[in-house]
């Protein structure tokens, strides 16, 4: 569905976000997006959009160029930025204007979102609380029914009782004819939400794994019950030492988000090679 | 699916602009309301009811221009703003529909709506005028034989497209720096002239205004060459070359629009 191919991209040529990047992502997953602060996760969901033009290769969503931004490629779009503008209107006189854009737009699939999400539907968007306006671009953008949903920061500005909302909202969301994509720095935001796992650092994807997939082939334990052998990478907090290990009894561990992607910032190259 | 031009989706832009923009739209037309009356009415009062068509020609041009022109420059103002810009480049819609429903905006529907803005308070102010003067004002005619207010038209086309361009092209104080380039141009143009003139011409020559004269030099005396009353053709296509430029560079910019 999408496909990145040799793209490179900054906004001064001198220097480069990415440089020859490759990615393929299809529908029927939600993939979680991780990356430092200035790695440029905005800056590639933008890409998607058609919001910056690459500097060199191509950015192809459904077929289409995102660069051109046709109507074919856009109604088939949506993107939930992580700061937004809302125009002096109400929710429902936004979907009256805009939802009609949008072929698969379920109008009743908005109202229930917004009501599970307590958001009054007959408050003008500009007067809301900034939670508040996310939540309703949140429930527009899921009830497009687009094939490609991108979300950058969703949670920032949601509640804890919001979060835990949001991620039910959005796994039910997902059919095998969409594809999302969160960016967040919030990485226990995508705690049980998200299949696959996008990490982006220097310039480059350096993971593109399902959790599945990634729990597969790594340990991620306490040390003592760690593959002592094998650490690949061991962090310390007050709890004790948490461990990355290889998983070679093909043993069950929850992939935890926040070390691997610490682990792969400190030992990139151990960590990419075992789960090659 | 036609990629380029749907009536349905121009027609839903359409109607979604003037839904999410209506209060600006009221303010400005309540503001462009009062500047007139204003303009007109104070006017009229000091000369004790008399509003002459000159007078009336006067404000009708320089509102139309200044208001024209402030409005113009903020037509894109909101694809300066990366929150705003957003949305506005991923609503499924083609280019030339969100150029055309800009366009439509800040040219026809503004001049129509300054016009009866105008037509509106310049007919209230010659009715009240008439109750205290014993020569009858007139309103303006827009054909007036003298004055020949129709010709302000193309002229305000033309800087209708300059501030069109700026609005797209600038990502800030739009009005501003569409100002000064267009002033950096003049100003090229008449520092051009002169050498251009002096290459084309083998007598001295002097004093050329652009697309107007020319003085020949005669030991002490300069000989002026006017142009003759047709030669304003050469130039007035040269406008419409120059507007259609502009409009259509517009157009390229809003399609290479990023954020």
């Amino acid at each position: 569905m999408i496909k990145l191919a040799n793209l490179s991209f900054g906004y001064s040529k001198k220097s480069l976000l990415f440089r020859n990047l490759y990615l393929d992502l299809e529908v029927g997953h939600i993939y979680g997006l991780l990356g430092k602060n200035g790695a440029g996760k905005s800056t590639l969901l933008k890409n998607l959009a058609g919001l910056v033009f690459p500097n060199a290769g191509t950015c192809k969503v459904n077929g289409f160029l995102a660069s051109d931004r046709k109507p074919a490629f856009l109604q088939e779009l949506f993107f939930i930025p992580e700061e937004m503008h809302m125009p002096s209107v109400t929710a429902t006189q936004f979907l009256n204007n805009t939802a009609a854009f949008y072929p698969k737009f379920d109008a009743i699939q908005f109202h229930k979102i917004l009501a599970e999400f307590d958001v009054p539907s007959n408050s003008l968007l500009n007067k809301l609380s900034f939670g508040q306006q996310k939540k309703v671009m949140i429930a527009f953008g899921l009830s497009t029914n687009t094939s490609l949903l991108i979300m950058d920061e969703p949670t920032n500005g949601l509640d804890i009782p919001s979060k835990i909302q949001f991620r039910k909202i959005i796994a039910s969301a997902l059919t095998d004819e969409r594809c999302i994509i969160i960016s967040t720095h919030q990485v226990r935001d995508l705690d049980s939400l998200i299949d696959t796992l996008l990490v982006l650092h220097e310039q480059k994807i350096i993971l593109n794994k399902s959790l599945d997939e990634i729990g597969e082939r790594l340990l991620f334990s306490a040390a003592a019950q760690a593959n002592t052998s094998n650490i690949l990478y061991a962090e310390e907090n007050s709890m004790g030492v948490n461990t990355i290990s290889i998983n070679a009894q093909q043993r069950y561990s929850k992939v935890d988000m926040e070390l691997l992607f610490n682990g792969l910032l400190s030992n990139q190259a151990a960590l990419t090679q075992s789960l090659k | 699916m036609n990629n380029t031009f749907n009536f349905n989706r121009f027609s839903l832009l359409f109607k979604k602009q003037f839904v999410e923009q209506r209060s600006t739209y009221f303010m400005s037309t309540a503001v462009l309301f009062g500047f007139l009356t204003v303009l007109l009415g104070f006017s009229t009062y000091a000369n004790e009811g008399y509003v002459a068509a000159k007078v009336q020609f006067t404000f009708m041009v320089s509102v139309l221009m200044f208001a024209g022109i402030i409005f113009t420059s903020m037509v894109f103002s909101d694809l300066g703003d990366k929150k705003k810009a957003i949305p506005i480049l991923t609503l499924p819609v083609s280019h030339l529909e969100k150029y055309l429903v800009a366009w439509l905006y800040s040219f026809p529907i503004y001049m129509l709506v300054y016009f009866i803005c105008f037509y509106t308070v310049d007919g209230l102010t010659v009715y009240i005028g008439n109750m205290h003067v014993v020569h009858k004002n007139e309103v303006l005619s827009l054909f007036d034989q003298e004055l020949k207010p129709y010709r302000v038209l193309p002229v305000f086309a033309v800087l209708h497209a300059i501030a069109f361009l700026g609005a797209i092209f600038f990502e800030r104080l739009h009005l501003i720096k569409t100002a000064f380039a267009t002033l950096i141009f003049v100003f090229g143009i008449f520092l051009l002239n002169q050498p251009l003139i002096k290459m084309i011409f083998k007598p001295e020559v002097r004093n050329a205004v652009p697309f107007d004269n020319v003085g020949v030099v005669d030991g002490d005396n300069v000989w002026y060459i006017d142009s003759t009353k047709d030669s304003i053709h050469i130039v007035s296509v040269l406008l419409v070359l120059l507007m259609v430029i502009f409009w259509t560079s517009a157009y390229f910019k809003l399609k290479e629009k990023e954020v």
